[in-house]
């Protein structure tokens, strides 16, 4: 009805009573009415622009929202002919053209992954080998666009062997500490802290040690280890005699492995602690499940608590479920959240748009928590193409201008694989966790044969030079260097190996929940300065060094290059600098200016 | 604390002129900026090694004991020069107990390795959206570089605090892995200094019109960075980081482990004039296997920093060095079903040793399982509040967060007097405060 013609017949003033109304009384009818959600992105512009002065945001050239959309979408810069692809496509919707292209891309999935890696705490090493299957299972539930509901659904209803269903990675994090994975819960899907109560009533909020207690019971009765099977294993163990002590010791860690299983048993009970302190339950009483906000969701079977309680958490009523992811995705594509921090909402919290976030809450429970869909939304908002600031003032509360981000370390990394070779998916960094993992399975099938035991030992002797490899990941220190340079970041190991630029440019680490930054230090320059990535990969060996080679004209190939590195054409005064330095340094003069402008504050900032 | 907040100097500052993210307010109110410089007391030593055993050392399989009861689990006791017996896998240390302050009475509210870290790193328990700065970062702002090329403040081991408010510049030098040393700053063959600065030029002005434009704090903080970068390239001091200069006897002595190596790299960075390094062994977390680890880790940590207090008395540095060993927690007097001590903040140990140490005194003391403290139970703020009087920072001061929020390094701890040697300086300490 309202929304047929919104630029051409309707004032601004018109359009901003007609959306307060609707967002006031109905508001699920001002999605409902859109019925290709295509003026969404408007919606959200027009209620953003209402406390400003402004009819419209400052909005940015195409060479700066293509690179910006590149690294946000993509995690990457892009390449020349991509960068041709969209100066060639002259129609209106350009810009919306490139966003679907870009979220239809494998640079996606790539993004993506670092999103769900970060919050889950995914690292390569849940328990020496397998974290590869909970990765796998992640990177598919990307590719295949399942919606968000689904995922956290399955992730806190997995159960069976990891190889199985890789999603049981997530119970397995914490190994089997249920209180851990009920913190964990709260803090990354209801962005709620209530872990802080685990061991006293929380210091600032209402929450109490019995309420978490209760929410954590829902996970009470879970179980990460398959008992009998490890007592069967270790009784074929002790038969073993011809093994070395060291062969002794891989087995051991080979039979923890395999005996993991996540299943939920009748007769286990979560009890308050022995020195439980306050009135309102005993020590060693057993806990009675029970959710700290909303409505207590009705538990018929006991031994389907977590299917109850997944399905409360996941669903639409739930009133902090949808508003975090919004809220998170929100963040991760207009660089500030609506709140923050993104996962401690209190009473002290303080909301910058609550009506966008209302707006965004409803959208997304309209698709379903289709992510793409949402994310399209927001990707098209003249809100998202707005200018960057250019210093740290804020005198105005409403905030008109984009925050200047320097690169995350994933997009440092694959922006600079981008330089090096033609395609970023040329190479894939090699999977040795997949073989060790297929010998436990064949352990834990066929027992311990021949064939088993010099699979072992190969294993062993690989294990022996490699001192890091504590928790069974079997791969020698120079191989992971190799491997590490030639895969994109969502398939480099994680942690990242010591002095890996990831490591360096603030990668987290994937043991506490979201602890990337993008704070300077000093190795990340000198490894800008002088490292082997910089000094041979992208200078001497790389695919852009090859391509400027064949370019004939000086202009020509310092234009060429700060296409490719700065996604932009050189001004007057840079073409002559450039030019100039050429004429003085015939030999080595294009090498240098990569490393110049590799090393520049623009390349790592993002616009 | 979030209760406390003084609305009305929050509601001043914010209608004031903006406020700059990341930035000390004492660059917009030039009378703080004065009271930040004061540094009105006498350090009583010039370098802190801080070694954080990662993960919540064990108390009773170390430092605290509890010989012929159910809970010591497997190790055996030894005879110490302090008169205390510690476990009997620390022997070297050991012997050198009287040079060595113990404190037995550890206490905490924070049982989990994220937010025991932290506490351990700033005093603070986490905030939400504050990052408070670490001990190094107090020590770095507050104190003079000794060696201007050299950063104040070096992490070694794979660590991830922060300066949090106080910016990057007093950001830590992380050094991951202390035999690989400081990466990346030799040259390739081919070039010298002079064509690398030529190559500089090029960069700062091909980058000019960029850096010009965006004066933001997180640009101009990596332009600094560059320009420090390039001093410490180019100077005698780049050495310090190579531990394969010293002899391959003296890297035996420290056990050649990566602690061990640790230990040695913080030695020659203090005799650098590095102030405060922090070095981290990780790996104290056992939840299983608890007493197959703690020996391994035992032996490595004995080792290394009992030779690191030898070869610091050696080189005539121990007198102005202060070494504190931490942990975030310790770990319950009962023995879980999986062999291993589980996580327990209420009652833990640490050690301090240096120059303004009383060698061979015991602070606090636990019951006879190891549950409790019955006697001077202390504190991190306690702790922080007497290593910042060591250094000759004022735990007292405040300092803001962006946000105008009031921090002081002591978080009202209280200093502990009998870990100092009764000086002049040490009794002037006690008596003012």
């Amino acid at each position: 009805m309202i929304f047929e013609n919104p630029r051409g017949f309707m004032g601004l003033k018109f359009k901003f009573v007609i959306l307060i109304i609707s967002l006031l009384c109905a508001s699920s009818t001002l999605v409902c009415q859109d019925k290709n959600l295509n003026q969404s992105h408007q919606n959200i512009d027009q209620v953003l622009l209402k406390n400003t002065k402004s009819e419209s945001f400052i909005g940015i050239s195409d060479e700066v929202f293509l690179r910006r959309t590149y690294l946000n979408i993509g995690n990457r810069i892009p390449t020349f002919e991509e960068i041709k692809t969209f100066e060639q496509d002259n129609s209106q919707t350009k810009r919306s053209n490139l966003i679907k292209r870009l979220l239809d891309s494998e640079d996606y999935n790539e993004a993506m992954y670092h999103f769900w890696a970060d919050m889950l705490r995914l690292d390569s090493n849940i328990k020496g080998v397998y974290g590869a299957k909970y990765q796998k299972w992640v990177k598919s539930a990307i590719a295949e666009n399942k919606p968000y509901d689904k995922i956290v659904y399955e992730l806190l209803t997995a159960s069976g062997k990891i190889y199985q269903n890789g999603a049981v990675g997530y119970y397995l994090k914490d190994e089997g500490n249920i209180l851990e994975t009920a913190s964990t819960t709260s803090q990354v899907f209801l962005g709620t802290q209530i872990g802080c109560a685990q061991c006293h009533d929380h210091a600032f909020e209402d929450w109490t040690q019995k309420q978490f207690y209760e929410f954590a019971s829902y996970l009470g009765k879970v179980s990460i280890k398959d008992e009998n099977l490890r007592k069967e294993m270790r009784k074929e163990f002790k038969k073993e005699e011809d093994l070395t002590p060291q062969e002794r010791n891989l087995l051991r860690k080979v039979i923890e492995a395999t005996s993991f299983e996540v299943t939920d048993i009748g007769k286990k009970e979560l009890k308050y602690p022995s020195d439980y302190k306050y009135k309102n339950a005993k020590p060693n009483e057993i806990v009675k499940p029970h959710v700290f906000f909303g409505t207590q969701p009705l538990l018929q079977n006991d031994d389907q608590r977590r299917v109850t309680f997944a399905k409360w958490l996941t669903s639409k009523e739930n009133p902090y479920f949808t508003k975090i992811i919004a809220n998170r995705l929100w963040k991760r594509v207009m660089g500030q959240g609506i709140f923050e921090p993104l996962d401690d909402f209190n009473s002290n919290t303080h909301i910058t748009h609550p009506q966008v976030l209302e707006y965004l809450e409803i959208l997304l429970k309209d698709l379903d928590y289709d992510i793409k869909r949402f994310l399209t939304i927001l990707y098209n908002t003249q809100y998202y193409q707005r200018l960057s600031f250019s210093s740290d003032s804020m005198s105005d509360p409403t905030i008109q201008e984009r925050p200047l981000q320097r690169m995350k370390a994933e997009q440092v990394w694959n922006s600079l694989l981008t330089l090096t070779r033609k395609d970023i998916n040329e190479y894939f960094a090699v999977e040795n966790v997949g073989k060790l993992e297929e010998l436990l399975i064949s352990i834990q099938k066929n027992g311990l044969t021949e064939e088993n035991k010099n699979l072992l030992s190969l294993h062993l002797s690989n294990s022996d030079k490699e001192k890091n490899s504590k928790k069974g990941l079997v791969v020698k220190q120079k191989q992971k260097l190799n491997e590490s340079l030639s895969g994109r970041a969502s398939d480099i190991v994680s942690p990242a190996p010591d002095q890996h630029f990831l490591n360096l440019f603030g990668q987290s680490d994937r043991q506490i929940i979201e602890e990337g930054n993008q704070d300077p230090n000093l190795p990340q320059v000198f490894a800008l300065l002088n490292s082997q990535l910089t000094t041979n990969f992208i200078l001497k060996n790389s695919y852009i060094k090859r391509q400027v080679n064949m370019i004939l004209e000086r202009a020509d190939k310092i234009k060429y290059l700060y296409q490719v590195i700065l996604t932009r054409k050189p001004t007057e005064k840079e073409l002559n600098t450039s030019i100039k330095y050429l004429e003085k340094n015939s030999k080595e003069g294009i090498e240098d200016i990569i490393w110049a402008l590799v090393n520049s504050r623009e390349f790592i900032f993002i616009q | 604390m979030d209760s406390h907040i003084n609305f009305s100097r929050r509601s001043f500052l914010k209608i004031s002129l903006g406020y700059t993210l990341g930035a000390s307010l004492s660059m917009q109110f030039p009378i703080l900026k004065a009271k930040e410089n004061q540094s009105s007391k006498k350090p009583l030593i010039d370098h802190i090694i801080y070694l954080n055993m990662a993960g919540g050392m064990s108390h009773i399989d170390t430092f605290d004991p509890k010989p012929d009861t159910a809970v010591q689990g497997k190790f055996n006791t030894i005879d110490t020069a302090n008169g205390k017996k510690i476990s009997e896998h620390l022997p070297k240390l050991a012997k050198i107990m009287d040079r060595i302050a113990l404190i037995n009475s550890m206490t905490s509210r924070e049982g989990s390795h994220e937010r025991g870290q932290y506490l351990l790193h700033t005093n603070y328990p986490p905030l939400g959206t504050i990052i408070h700065p670490t001990l190094g970062s107090w020590v770095s702002k507050f104190t003079k570089p000794i060696n201007e090329i050299l950063p104040s403040f070096v992490s070694i081991g794979r660590n991830k605090f922060s300066s949090g408010y106080f910016g990057s510049n007093h950001e830590s030098l992380n050094i991951v892995k202390p035999e690989l040393g400081l990466a990346n700053v030799k040259l390739p063959k081919n070039l010298d200094q002079k064509k690398f600065e030529d190559k500089m030029s090029l960069l700062n002005e091909l980058d000019s019109d960029f850096q010009k434009k965006y004066s933001n704090l997180n640009v101009t903080a990596y332009n600094e960075f560059y320009q420090r970068a390039l001093k410490i390239m180019f100077s005698e001091d780049v050495k310090v980081f190579d531990i394969h200069q010293e002899s391959e006897e003296i890297k035996k002595n420290y056990g050649n482990t990566d602690f061990g190596n640790g230990c040695l790299l913080a030695r020659r960075l203090i005799e650098r004039g590095v102030r405060y390094v922090d070095l981290t062994l990780g790996g104290w977390d056992t939840h299983e296997n608890n007493f197959e680890r703690v020996e391994e880790l035992s032996k490595t940590l004995d080792t290394g920093l009992s030779n690191l207090i030898l070869e610091l008395e050696k080189k005539n540095l121990y007198q102005k060095t202060l070494i504190v060993l931490g942990t975030e927690f310790g770990r319950t007097p009962q023995i879980n079903g999986r062999n291993g001590r589980d996580h327990y903040p209420k009652a833990f140990s640490c050690l301090l040793a240096g120059g303004c140490i009383k060698g061979g005194t015991i602070i606090g003391k636990t019951n006879e399982t190891g549950e409790s403290i019955i006697e001077n139970p202390i504190t991190m703020a306690d702790l922080y509040t007497t290593i910042g009087v060591s250094a000759g920072l004022d735990p007292e001061k405040e300092t803001y967060s962006p946000a105008g929020r009031p921090f002081k390094l002591s978080n009202n701890g209280k200093i502990v007097p009998e870990i100092f040697k009764q000086t002049n300086n040490a009794t002037s300490y006690q008596n003012e405060n």
